[in-house]
């Protein structure tokens, strides 16, 4: 397969449901004015747990979706809502659905509800409701489930199995999550500061993401997916490699399926936890892929905290909104880099060129790398 | 014309036990395989096989008994595709870690991971260094269809030199009893090439690919019967 023959995925819609605004617009604009979600905890106060931050959702929008144990489905939900619309409310009975979740929801598991954490369950669910009569597919690869499932899309449409694809990120937080990440001692007490030197750890958040991806090119916005690229550390479960090399595997596939140097691209936006290892690792990885100072860089999940199974779906909303506002975001909240010198961390937002490409990046426990390269 | 893909290894198991192109059948004690020691079906020691949450340790004998240790070279590791299709995951380790942190207990940090069900996947990349696309699909109809396909076609289309499928569950008892659904353990691997791949061939792709019942010819192959 070709570069040429992927280059016909194109981002037709988008959709997003998140603490800094609900609808994309609101989001995007949130974040490209330096906004956080990161406060102290609402209905997770009383957590026992190593922080009381988090981007959780408004009261409003948890008893829209009647509590916590629906709120995975809500957020899916409006997203993919939106999305669908902004797409010209394309042919659902053809219409193929990948859900991108860590744990769908947790009733059963973990408080009253029949979700028992299976992200197929939600998928059932969301494709009924959304009357999606196409191929579906529910993927759950740790915190790169959203590059992983816009890779599945994209080869589904790649080769001819499916003209359009739905891709719908969503995770909602619960002290199961809280607790657990809390656990491995990998949250900061306060508001996550990625490539900081102070960095402490990783804020978490809730969200649901979307884009409808379409082969026909008379349905896009303007930006598509030009190649993708997965790899694994090998390394170990919690860990990430120190020397970055999966991560940069993974980016390095992605620029050979599409045809592309390192020093071809105008912008990357990082996966950025805040925890010491991730940071260090994907600013190893990226030095190791350019050879030297790296294209303009910055994540976001010091707004929007990190959404887990929707991390890779709003992110790479900021990706394309980049592209297609021709801006680059800063990273909010840096102060001293803590980091390879080599990675190019924005502090203020940078002007990128009409045409351009982005690398979204993802990592996450099992070992896993993702990588995207999207163009306008 | 000639598939695109060729088995070149397989396991299973079952309420019966282990097996695989590389594994006499290995039979379970009353306890299933939880109370099973790597070096009880392998003869070797496998000190790290301990820490692993039943679902992984299922994925990871059923791999070993397919060959996943054996049959590929450096190179074809650096990208060997991992493909996982389930119906319920790691819900075992779900509830294990849930039940963790209810009142008067204590969090168990150890578990946390195995709440994800790539997680078994991430486990046989470690110790095979696969380094190829990984993908997990949860599904609650029979996921082999799908997970057989994608894994067929990163093969074919040389996105991967070879591809692991692990399709199945491992749900115990005990843990499917408390919620109301039926115990569960069949689990089968199997190992994908390309056409230019110097092992011998095991199964016919083909065969398996467009039979009723993919797993269920695999399993018939393994053990010697028909069910």
């Amino acid at each position: 397969m070709s570069a040429a023959d992927e280059a016909r995925i194109h981002v037709a819609g988008r959709g997003a449901c998140t603490r800094l605004g609900v609808g994309t617009q609101g989001f995007l604009e949130a974040i490209f004015e330096g906004q956080s979600a990161l406060r102290a905890f609402e209905r997770l106060a009383g957590t026992e747990c190593l922080t009381t931050v988090a981007a959780e959702m408004s009261g409003d929008v948890l008893e829209q979706a009647g509590g916590e144990g629906g709120l995975a489905f809500h957020l899916a939900h409006n997203a993919a809502i939106e999305a669908l619309a902004e797409g010209g409310e394309p042919d659902r009975s053809r219409l193929g659905l990948v859900l991108s979740t860590t744990k769908g929801e947790l009733g059963g598991v973990w408080g009253p509800g029949e979700g028992l954490g299976n992200p197929g369950l939600l998928a059932d669910r969301l494709a009924r409701s959304l009357e999606i009569g196409g191929a579906r597919a529910a993927v759950s690869c740790a915190c790169a489930s959203g590059l992983a499932s816009i890779a599945l899309a994209s080869r589904w449409i790649a080769r001819g199995s499916a003209e359009r694809v739905l891709v719908v990120g969503t995770d909602a937080l619960s002290p199961f999550i809280l607790r657990g990440f809390s656990s491995l001692l990998a949250l900061d007490s306060g508001p996550c500061r990625p490539f900081d030197a102070k960095r402490r750890g990783l804020s978490l958040g809730e969200a649901g993401g979307a884009l409808l991806l379409s082969g026909d090119p008379t349905e896009s916005l303007g930006q598509r997916v030009v190649a993708w690229g997965e790899s694994n550390d090998a390394n170990h479960i919690t860990g990430p490699s120190r020397d970055g090399e999966g991560l940069c595997l993974a980016a390095s596939r992605a620029l050979r399926r599409a045809g592309l140097e390192p020093a071809s691209l105008d912008y990357i936006h990082l996966h950025g936890t805040g925890t010491v290892y991730n940071d260090t690792m994907e600013s190893a990885a990226l030095a190791r892929l350019f050879g030297g100072p790296t294209a303009p860089a910055s994540g976001t999940k010091r707004q929007t905290g990190h959404t887990l199974g929707a991390a890779g779906l709003i992110e790479s909303l900021v990706a394309l909104e980049a592209l297609r506002r021709r801006v680059a975001p800063a990273n909010v909240g840096l102060e001293e880099s803590g980091v390879h010198a080599d990675l190019t961390l924005l502090r203020e937002s940078s002007a990128l060129p009409e045409h351009a490409f982005a690398l979204k990046l993802a990592a996450g426990f099992g070992g896993i790398n993702a990588a995207v390269v999207f163009g306008s | 014309m000639s598939s695109p893909v060729r088995v070149i290894g397989a396991g299973a198991i079952d309420v019966r036990g282990v097996v695989g192109s590389f594994l006499e059948p290995f039979e379970f004690e009353a306890s299933g395989p939880a109370g099973v020691r790597w070096k009880d079906v392998f003869s070797l020691p496998n000190p790290s096989f301990r820490r692993l949450d039943l679902f992984g340790k299922c994925v990871c004998l059923c791999a070993e008994a397919a060959g996943a240790g054996r049959l590929l070279d450096e190179k074809q590791r650096k990208n060997t595709a991992l493909v996982l299709a389930s119906r319920f995951g790691c819900l075992h380790s779900d509830l294990r870690f849930a039940g963790s942190l209810a009142p008067g207990e204590r969090v168990e940090p150890a578990v946390f991971p195995y709440t994800l069900p790539s997680t078994c996947l991430g486990e046989l990349a470690i110790r095979h260094r696969f380094q190829g696309p990984l993908l997990a699909l949860i599904s609650t109809s029979a996921g082999e269809g799908p997970a057989l396909f994608e894994a067929q076609e990163l093969v074919a289309t040389g996105e991967a030199a070879a591809a692991l499928v692990c399709i199945g569950d491992c749900l115990p008892e005990e843990e499917a009893a408390r919620i109301g659904l039926e115990p569960r353990l069949a689990l089968t691997t199997l190992l994908l090439t390309g056409q230019e791949s110097g092992s011998p061939t095991l199964l016919d792709w083909t065969r398996v690919r467009e039979a009723a019942d993919p797993l269920g010819v695999v399993s018939a192959a393994l053990w010697g019967d028909e069910r």
